[in-house]
This record gives structure tokens, sequence and C-alpha cells, in this order.
């Protein structure tokens, strides 16, 4: 156990710094001035070479990715051009609404997900294993801003049920989470379908009915704990992509979270943000993905023991 | 069409509705003057939020141009998407996985770790930091697409290579004193071309959502050009005035990207044994 805890712990922070390597260089492979681009195109002359200064763009490339790393550390990510705000206190208010939106959105999609694939497997050749498949290619497949725009048009324009944008109370979060859940839902549902599948004709199932255990604790007990390790994974994979919907669904209901940050960032030219906000989201990506590594060993003892 | 043939259709159903999807907006690109009577581009102001009707099937939008012509043309946008993102992934990917697989060891390592590096970077928000980086316009994002899709394919043909270098035909190549190129590029390759086409229609349904999705954020193609997502962009203006102006691209988009996944699904349950077993 304590070999695979190792193994697993000793990737990420590695995989963290090669990404922060990346994002930084980025900005430096750009044609033109760093300094100007940092200090914002309406910037003068004095504010670049301040800039310049500051964030050690006169230094040797290691030196300023040393000074990079040191201060992102330190949370420092520096500051905005376009609110002049430092990065880091800019993302902190905006987090807690990505969080929150994200968080939702994956328990609705988990949630659904399993209850349709288990549902699919045990009644698998059926109606309702036809439209749970259905509905996962169609889910996949949906374009979720579409579906965003189509939702704010019945529900909050015509219908006027639920607010049309913003973030406030629980009402305000059921049209983005249900539509940033769509394609998550749809990957969990199929993922579940195909892993319990496999598991349902194993022998110690067979076993478990012989022993008189009723159908709900073989297939939630016995079957779909088994079934969950290839799940598991599939979560912690799909969570980029959840990060990666979050930013369109942000931008159309004009929800206050760091991927609506990331695109104004992106139209006012705002590199330190657009910087930032990407380290920040590999961070969340690369804690997740270990979350899940660690739960899949905790699930399968085979695995950890491997 | 005997009763067998009816089975076939209904059995490889997600092959049948996908490549009906898929060549459907093959001819709307390839015919796209033919079907469409309109110019896509042709702005009448006394026509503005028409609503769909004989004239115009998708109604007309704030110039006055008609949609249904807009939507139409729009199929050529979504095919360059396609062709130019999944080439540009495959060009990359392939070569870097063949290499990874086949010589193993240290260069396996080092392509390995950089594919798991841009794993950890959520697709859109590697787009959008190089879009930001390059400046918006479509090449730049679908530059950028295939760029995240890069990981996939270096990883599938990567192991492909693992798996079929050891396989008998190699082995015997090698004894008769092939070199290693030749035995990459036509024993090993000519082998993973079908694992990879599948892969490549899978993506196609990706790219589509993708390079619409940010055309929609505005970093991809600009009005007014009748892509699908920037014609969204521009309708979203218009909601609950003129709906048909998100309604129809929207919903194209969705039949498209369906109709790519449907194929590569119902590729694989044809020719993969191990999902035909299990579907």
């Amino acid at each position: 156990m304590h070999t695979y805890l190792a193994q697993k712990l000793i990737a990420p922070p590695l995989i963290l710094l090669l990404a922060s390597l990346l994002i930084f260089s980025a900005v430096r492979l750009l044609p033109g001035d760093p300094a100007r681009l940092m200090a914002g195109m309406q910037a003068d002359q004095v504010t670049v070479e301040s800039v310049r200064h500051r964030l050690g763009f006169d230094q040797p490339f290691p030196v300023q990715y040393g000074r990079f790393l040191e201060r992102a550390l330190r949370g420092d990510l520096g500051q905005s051009t376009r609110s002049q705000q430092p990065v880091a206190r800019e993302i902190a208010e905006r987090l807690p609404y990505t969080v929150a939106l994200t968080t939702v959105s994956y328990g609705v999609a988990i949630l659904f997900g399993l209850a349709a694939g288990v549902l699919a497997a045990v009644y698998r050749g059926s109606w309702l294993d036809s439209l749970v498949m259905l509905c996962a290619i169609s889910g996949a497949s949906v374009a979720n801003f579409w579906v965003a725009l189509m939702a704010m048009d019945l529900f909050a324009v015509k219908l006027g049920w639920l607010p049309l944008m913003g973030a406030g109370e629980w009402r305000s979060y059921v049209l983005p989470a249900a539509t940033l859940a769509l394609a998550p839902t749809a990957v969990i549902a199929r993922m579940t379908r195909g892993s319990m599948l496999e598991i349902i004709h194993q022998d110690y199932i067979r076993t478990a009915r012989a022993k008189g255990l009723g159908d709900a604790k073989v297939y939630l007990k016995h079957a779909l704990r088994n079934a969950l390790v290839p799940i598991v994974t599939i979560v912690g994979m799909n969570f980029a992509a959840l990060l990666g919907g979050a930013v369109i669904t942000e931008s159309v209901f004009n929800w206050p979270g760091v991927g609506r940050l990331l695109v104004d960032a992106v139209r006012y030219r705002d590199y330190p943000t657009i910087q930032g906000i990407t380290l920040i989201t590999v961070l969340f990506v690369v804690v997740i993905n270990l979350a899940a590594d660690l739960a899949v060993g905790f699930l399968n003892p085979r695995i950890r023991f491997d | 069409m005997s009763k067998d043939d009816f089975r076939a259709v209904f059995r490889y159903r997600n092959l049948t509705i996908g490549s009906s999807i898929v060549l459907i907006l093959i001819l709307c690109g390839l015919f796209a003057p033919l079907l469409a009577r309109q110019d896509p581009y042709a702005q009448n102001l006394a026509i503005t939020f028409q609503q769909p009707s004989t004239t115009h099937f998708f109604g007309s939008d704030q110039y006055g141009r008609d949609v249904f012509a807009r939507i139409v043309y729009g199929a050529r946008w979504a095919l360059f998407e396609v062709v130019m993102s999944v080439g540009m992934s495959l060009l990359f990917g392939v070569p870097l996985g063949l290499a990874a697989g086949f010589f193993g060891k240290r260069l396996d390592s080092l392509i390995m770790w950089s594919t798991d590096i841009l794993y950890a970077f959520p697709g859109i928000v590697l787009a959008i930091l190089l879009v930001a980086m390059l400046g918006p316009s479509l090449f730049n994002t679908l530059l950028a697409i295939s760029i995240f899709a890069v990981p996939v394919y270096t990883r599938l043909s990567r192991n492909l290579t693992h798996t079929l270098k050891r396989m008998e035909f190699s082995e015997a190549a090698y004894a008769l004193g092939a070199g290693p190129w030749r035995i990459l590029f036509t024993h090993i390759l000519r082998n993973a071309f079908v694992p990879l086409l599948i892969q490549a229609t899978l993506t196609a349904g990706d790219v589509i959502l993708s390079a619409s999705g940010l055309s929609f954020l505005g970093l991809g193609a600009q009005p007014p050009a009748a892509e699908w997502g920037a014609m969204m962009s521009e309708g979203r203006n218009f909601l609950g005035v003129a709906t048909h102006l998100s309604l129809f691209p929207g919903l194209v988009i969705t039949i498209a990207a369906l109709g790519f996944n449907m194929f590569g699904d119902g590729l694989r349950d044809i020719l993969d044994p191990k999902f035909q077993k299990r579907s």
C-alpha cells in the first residue's frame, strides 16, 4: 500500500511543475515584448519598463521561471492588467462560484449516471436499456451552450420559472447545473452499464444469488462495488472536461465564476489572469485525478498490492 | 431489400444512422449552392427577423440573411474543421505514438510524460490559452483543438505499436531483414489503421462541439462567417425575439456531432470483436 501511495504521489507534483513551465513559456514564446503584453497594450513606456524589471524579463529564462514559481508558491500570481487587482485575489473571489456549480453538476451527474447505468445493465435489451443508451449517446453529442440557450429561452424568458442569469438562490443553480451535468451523466451512464455487464456474469455474483440474496443486495453491494473501479477512473478523468464545460456554461449564464473570468481575460488580453487561471485549473485537475487514483486503490486491493 | 438486409441495418443501427448523417453533411457541403438558392451572406434589411416560412425555411437573421442558406453553407465550415483538426492531431500524435511504442525506453517515457502533462489541461482551457496567445481566428482555434487531441492519438498508437511489434508477422519481417522503418510503416501502421480510424471518427464529433463552442465564445470563426457556433453567438442576443437564430444552428451542431459519434460507435461495433461480443 505504501509503495502504491508513493508511486501515485510522485507524479502529480512533477506534472504540475512541467505544466507550469508550459504555461509560463506560452507567454514568452509570443512574438513581441512579453513585458508589453503583461503590462497591457495601453500602458506607457515607464509602466512597461517597471513591469519588465518587477517580473524579471531582463533576467535569463531559468531565473525568470524560478521567480515565477517562487511567487506562485507564495500565492502571488501577478497583477491583472484589466482591473489592476492581484490575480490570486480575483480568482479567490470567483472560485467559490465555480466550485459550487461544478460540485452540484457532478453530484447530479454521478447520481443519475450511476442509476441509469445500473438499470440499463440489469434490464439489458429492454426498452429501458435502449432509452438509456439513446440518452447517453445524445447527451455526449449535444452542444451544451445550445441546450443552455434553449433552456433559458423556455424556462426563464417564456415561462419565467427560473432566473435568466447570475448566481443567487438555489433556483439560479438549476439551469446551469443541469446543462453542465448533461455530458458527464451520459459518460458515467455508459461506463456504468458496460462495467456492470462485465461483472454481473461473474461466478461470485452467481454465488451471491445462490445464497439467496435479493436483487438489490446482489446488484448494489456485490456488483456495483466491483464495477466502481473503472467508473471512478472515468469520473476522475472527466473532471477536466467538466471544468472545460464550465467555462462555456458560465459565459452563457453570466455566472460569476472563474470560467467567465477566463473568457473576459481573453477578450481584454489580460495575460497574467489567463496564466493564473490556467495554472489553478491544472492544479484542480491533478488533485482530482490523484483523489480518483487513491479511491481506485482503496476500492480494489489488487491494484494497490500489484 | 431482403429480410436479412433489414436485420443487418437494425443490428448496425448506430452505423446506419451515423453514416447517413455524415453522408448528408458531406452532400450539403459539396452541393450547398444547389440546396440553398439564396446567398448566405446577402443582406436585406427589409426582411430582418422573419420567422420560418416556405420562403425562408429557418427564417432570417438581424441582417435579413437566410438562416437555412447559412446553415447549409455552414456544413462546409464543419467539414473543414473536422478534416483540419483531426488531420493535424493524427499528423502530430501518430508518429509520436509509433516512436514511443516501437523504440521504447527513455523515448517512450519522455513522450508519455509529455502526453500526461497535456492531459492535465482541460481541453477547452488549453485551447483558450493557445488562442489567447495566437489571437482569435478559426485556424488558431483548430490548431489548439488538434493539440489537445494529440495525446489521445499518441497513447492509442503507442499502445497498438507495443502490442503489434510483438506479433508474429512483425517478428517474421524482422527475421527476414526488414528495417525498423519498414516494420513500422508497412506492418504496424497498416494494422493500427482501423483503431485509429475509429478514434478519428469519434474525435470528429468532439471537434465540431469544441470548434463551434469556441466560435460561440467569439474565439474561433468570426462574423459574418456562416459557421454554426458563430451564428449562435450572434443569435444569442435575440433570444426570446428570434429564438430560431439559436435554435437551428445549435440543432445541426448536435445532429452533426451525434452523427460522427454514432458512426464511430458503429464502426467499433463492427470492427472491434471485443465490443461485438459485449453489445
